[in-house]
């Protein structure tokens, strides 16, 4: 497994000095950039076509493709919008990117920019990374004082200025719509689409919306090109990706890989295998959103956008959580359920009632006081919530609690007052689990 | 039980006496009788239309329509909380899921517009399945208090929830919310709330007051004013309007009666020249409230609370007249209707001269054009333009719907007097003349001595007589030789036309008052005695005079005004704006502009 470090060789190279305006342009840094400004629009757009770049922040949806959306002869202004509001349980990867390499997510934003003829942009940052932002506030002031932003970029005629905004703490103003909602002032409750933003997004302009990861690909894929990035990963899962990786492994961290590792070779290369004593139940390849797998499910996953679908779940935004056998389901659900019940915009009724009606009984079950009915109603209430919703909040919440029954029912089982019929439960999931994603 | 919530027609007034407690609120599970809705604007046929099949009935709709009027087109109305024709399009309530041939996922139809072509699916049990699953969640933290709660018959959730619930009783832990809370014209119940949002956009929108927002995240969500202040704005009362469950009901009907023991009429609100569509409702005679009446060309959906509670002081009658009066010996004793008439006939008949006539804006078009019969026949002259409001008839008091000018047919009393020409009032002359002795007989209609004014005290004290016409007593009647007792316009029939024009008809609501009778039929009574023309035998058929004889009203007939009203000639409007401020960003209509 020799993986290319597209996104974090820099960080690896000069550990402590990465993120100054320095060392980036001492290792290559802005060269992209100005080759873009010399470069028809349209054609940096099918550079990063031709790259097969896949949007990092769960839809996976093509960035070259979602670029090409923005109408051409529009009369509004464009805009370009870093999404940098990391907020899924088990993903941390925009933060090693804001800390350790600012200057790469800024030049992505630059050339994405460039490709749209937009000439101001933001990036939204988390509230609760007060830290990263201001090491990314740190390398904008860099590149301003450079003259890299602001009127006239890099020596050439071409304006635009860089915002660094900081959201206040709602995990779903990482949602595009919501982001740009709460962008421009209000709450962040996801927008209806259509319209896409690409086409009515910020102030009802069109907008690129990206995730800090997908732009900061950007840069290299310019200087490199299209087809060299589209060398690494799979037939349809391009490039490479990080994940981070949690639990109770011996090295948790970042890691960048190719698109199509396996999943077992993974953990025990990169995260260095289970701690000592821990048996593995489980893994949520995506972030908290996606549906936990089993190990016979791990066993051979290869972790791309395709192979993690085969086996039920999805690469959504890296979050690598491994569950250790010294957990209980049950506890997992719970946690995550009042996350998702905390975290609901409170918008369409599904997921603002659904969400929080889970969490209460999940926690019936936890506290000793749950029946069987508990389980048949979470598993009727997440069919309810997926798919019938705005954004896909409810199906984050929906897809992990059908899929943490449907793997653990004797978890869930052990703390249900009168005991649990294991095959009418059964029965029961094979009735809901048609939502979990699957590959058609 | 379901009831049959189709139109009944009302052949004692003439009225679609209309059972409906909501507009168009109505879910029908498959197979169940489907509801016979008015078209909506959007389904009259356009050359640019789409053909979309609905549960297998195809309709043509303009493009740029959503499934949702493709729907009501098609005679079905979706079940809906959030969805309003005249607020921007949240699409967050979730109730009006249906399928879209080749489309995967359920789409919310108010928010998706129509393809050419595009097939759509209401009455499969995917869609009432989901539709079920919604209204669970929706009863997840609602109180069960519909025994206490003064929406009950024009609820969305009890309505639909009678129609698909699930009627699975669960052991649930609710959230606690604020209750009752008093915001002056409005009570707030924030636990009945199901989060539909129309109110935050109804502030934000249409009167720009912004008095709602939506506090918390997730299930802890709530509506609020800002520091739980009352409204202020003059539209409070449509909040309990748009509300669809008894999260904000009205203090000033809150109580009075359960809202299916109330009969509904079609009616306009007297209050202003804007002339806002109503429903009228009253149960056993009663008159208990106004409801505002779609209308595109007038007042949308809306209307104002000074309008909306007039309707207090029309159901009271402490100060009504409730017979004709005659002055015997210096005090007013009442009389017959008949001795009445031929005691104004004689009168004029005797006077010989020319007679005074100070007619008022309340007055129905028909009313003022048998009164205009009559001058002619009688000689003399009339005006109604006492007070200045006339010139300011199409001015806006708060950019939404209140207008300085407060009588309902100022612009109809201009042009069916004839008057309309003329700059300026011909009032202070008519009543000078009548206090030189100039003139003789005077007939005031309605109008009190304050209005009058000095000009008016001379002119009683020197006629030979005077009479007055109106509904209630005032200190004109201490100078008045008769006093002819009128109804009010919810006791019987009419038209008025509002500040641009728009004729409009009012239906019969409550019984005549005692005596009194609509003022078109006593001038025509008095005419008939003097010029041996029939009275007319309805209003429609004073209205067809009017038509015959005033060009701007020719061509009208109350069949072509209908209950959406039609305008002048010479008056017509291709589009009215939509009413309110409109004016927030990113705001969208459900129709395209």
């Amino acid at each position: 497994m020799s993986a290319p470090k597209i996104l974090m060789q820099r960080g690896l190279d000069h550990p402590g000095k990465s993120h100054t305006l320095e060392t980036y342009e001492a290792t290559g840094g802005y060269r992209a950039v100005r080759k873009a400004l010399d470069m028809d629009p349209l054609a940096i757009q099918q550079e990063v076509k031709t790259s097969g770049l896949r949007g990092r922040g769960g839809a996976g949806f093509p960035a070259g493709m979602k670029w090409g959306f923005t109408p051409r002869d529009s009369e509004k202004p464009k805009y370009v919008v870093c999404n940098s509001d990391e907020s899924e349980p088990g993903t941390f990867k925009d933060r090693w990117l804001l800390e350790n390499d600012p200057h790469t997510v800024i030049e992505g934003i630059m050339i994405a920019a460039i490709a749209i003829d937009c000439h101001l942009a933001f990036n939204y940052v988390r509230g609760e990374y007060s830290y990263q932002g201001q090491c990314f506030q740190k390398a904008v002031d860099e590149a301003y004082a450079k003259g890299y932003l602001g009127k006239g970029i890099l020596g050439s005629d071409y304006d635009l200025d860089l915002v660094v905004h900081y959201g206040a703490g709602a995990y779903i103003a990482g949602e595009e719509t919501g982001l740009l909602e709460s962008l421009e002032g209000r709450k962040a409750m996801p927008r209806n689409k259509p319209p896409f933003p690409a086409v009515e997004g910020l102030f009802w302009c069109p907008t690129v919306i990206n995730n800090t990861e997908t732009l900061a690909a950007v840069p290299w894929i310019i200087e490199n090109g299209g087809d060299a990035y589209a060398q690494y990963g799979t037939e349809k899962s391009k490039g490479t990706k990080m994940w981070s990786c949690s639990g109770p492994i011996n090295t948790p961290g970042v890691y960048e890989v190719e698109f199509g590792v396996e999943m077992m070779g993974f953990v025990e290369e990169y995260c260095g295998g289970l701690m000592e004593g821990v048996g593995l139940k489980g893994i949520v390849p995506g972030g908290s959103s996606v549906p936990v797998m089993k190990p016979e499910q791990c066993q051979g996953a290869r972790m791309d956008y395709e192979g993690l679908l085969e086996r039920g779940s999805l690469v959504g935004s890296g979050g690598f959580i491994v569950i250790g056998d010294n957990v209980s389901a049950v506890d997992c659900l719970l946690n995550l359920a009042h996350f998702y019940a905390h975290e609901s915009c409170g918008q369409c009724t599904p997921c603002r009632e659904g969400c929080g009606w889970i969490e209460q009984l999940v926690g019936e079950i936890r506290n000793g006081n749950g029946r069987q009915a508990n389980l048949t109603k979470v598993l009727e209430l997440a069919d309810a919530m997926a798919g019938k919703t705005i954004c896909a909040l409810a199906d984050a919440m929906a897809w992990p609690a059908v899929a943490f029954i449907k793997n653990y029912p004797e978890d869930f089982a052990k703390l249900c007052a009168g005991g649990v019929d294991l095959e009418a439960l059964g029965e029961a999931v094979s009735r809901h689990d048609h939502i979990l994603p699957r590959a058609s | 039980m379901r009831r049959n919530v189709g139109a009944e027609k009302n052949t004692a007034t003439g009225g679609t006496r209309d059972r409906e407690a909501v507009d168009l609120a109505v879910i029908l599970p498959p197979g169940s009788l489907r509801k016979a809705v008015e078209p909506h604007p959007a389904a009259e046929p356009v050359t640019d239309a789409l053909s979309v099949t609905v549960d297998g009935v195809e309709v043509r709709v303009p493009a740029g329509s959503t499934i949702f009027q493709a729907a009501e087109a098609a005679g079905y109305t979706p079940p809906h909380f959030c969805y309003h024709r005249d607020l921007s399009v949240p699409a967050n309530c979730r109730m009006c899921l249906c399928e879209v041939e080749g489309q995967g996922k359920l789409q919310t139809s108010c928010s998706i517009s129509v393809a050419d072509g595009m097939v759509v699916k209401f009455d499969t049990p995917r869609v009432v399945e989901a539709v079920e699953g919604v209204l669970e969640f929706e009863f997840k933290n609602h109180p069960l208090d519909c025994p206490v709660c003064d929406q009950v018959g024009e609820c969305y959730l009890q309505r639909y929830y009678l129609e698909v619930g699930k009627y699975e009783p669960l052991p649930m832990n609710r959230i606690r919310k604020l209750k009752v809370v008093d915001l002056g014209p409005i009570t707030m119940d924030a636990e009945r709330c199901v989060l539909c949002s129309r109110c935050v956009r109804f502030g934000e929108e249409v009167t720009g007051s912004a008095d709602f927002v939506i506090a918390n995240r997730s299930d802890h969500s709530e509506i609020k004013t800002f520091d739980d202040r009352p409204i202020e704005t003059d539209y409070a009362l449509n909040y309990a309007d748009i509300c669809p469950v008894g999260a904000l009901t009205s203090n000033d009907f809150r109580f009075r009666k359960r809202v299916y023991y109330l009969h509904t009429v079609k009616s306009i609100c007297p209050g202003c020249s804007t002339g806002c569509n109503v429903y009228a409702e009253q149960s056993e005679d009663a008159l208990y409230r106004y409801r505002p009446r779609y209308n595109d060309n007038v007042n949308d959906s809306w209307m104002c609370d000074p309008g909306r509670t007039s309707s207090n002081a029309l159901a009271d009658t402490t100060d009504r007249i409730v017979a004709p009066m005659a002055r015997v010996n210096g005090a007013l004793v009442e009389v017959e209707w008949d001795a009445a008439i031929a005691q104004a006939t004689d009168a004029i008949k005797r006077t010989g001269g020319e007679i005074a006539v100070i007619a008022h804006p309340d007055l129905s078009n028909e009313d003022l054009h048998q009164l205009r019969a009559l001058v002619s026949h009688a000689g003399g002259r009339i005006d109604f333009r006492v007070a200045d409001s006339w010139q300011q008839i199409d001015e806006l008091v708060d950019n939404v719907l209140i207008r300085r000018d407060p009588y309902p047919n100022t612009r109809g009393a201009l042009e069916v007097l004839g008057v309309a020409d003329s700059a300026q009032s011909s009032v202070p002359t008519i009543l000078a003349d009548v206090a030189a002795g100039k003139t003789r007989g005077l007939v005031v209609c309605g109008w009190d001595l304050g209005a009058l004014g000095e000009p008016g005290r001379e002119a009683v004290k020197t006629a030979d007589w005077v009479w007055f016409v109106g509904p209630r007593r005032v200190d004109t009647l201490d100078h008045a030789d008769l006093v002819l007792p009128t109804a009010v316009h919810v006791e019987r029939e009419g038209t008025f036309t509002n500040h641009a024009g728009r004729v409009q008809r009012f239906w019969q609501s409550v019984s005549l008052y005692a005596e009194s009778r609509p003022a078109w039929r006593v001038f025509g009574d008095i005419d008939a005695a003097l010029s041996g023309n029939a009275t007319p035998r309805t209003a429609l058929e004073a209205f067809d005079r009017l038509a015959a004889e005033v060009a701007s009203f020719s061509g009208l007939s109350y069949a072509a005004v209908g209950d959406q009203g039609s305008w002048l000639r010479g008056w017509e409007k291709e589009t009215m704006p939509p009413v309110g401020i409109h004016a927030m960003p990113g705001v969208r209509r459900p129709s395209p502009e």
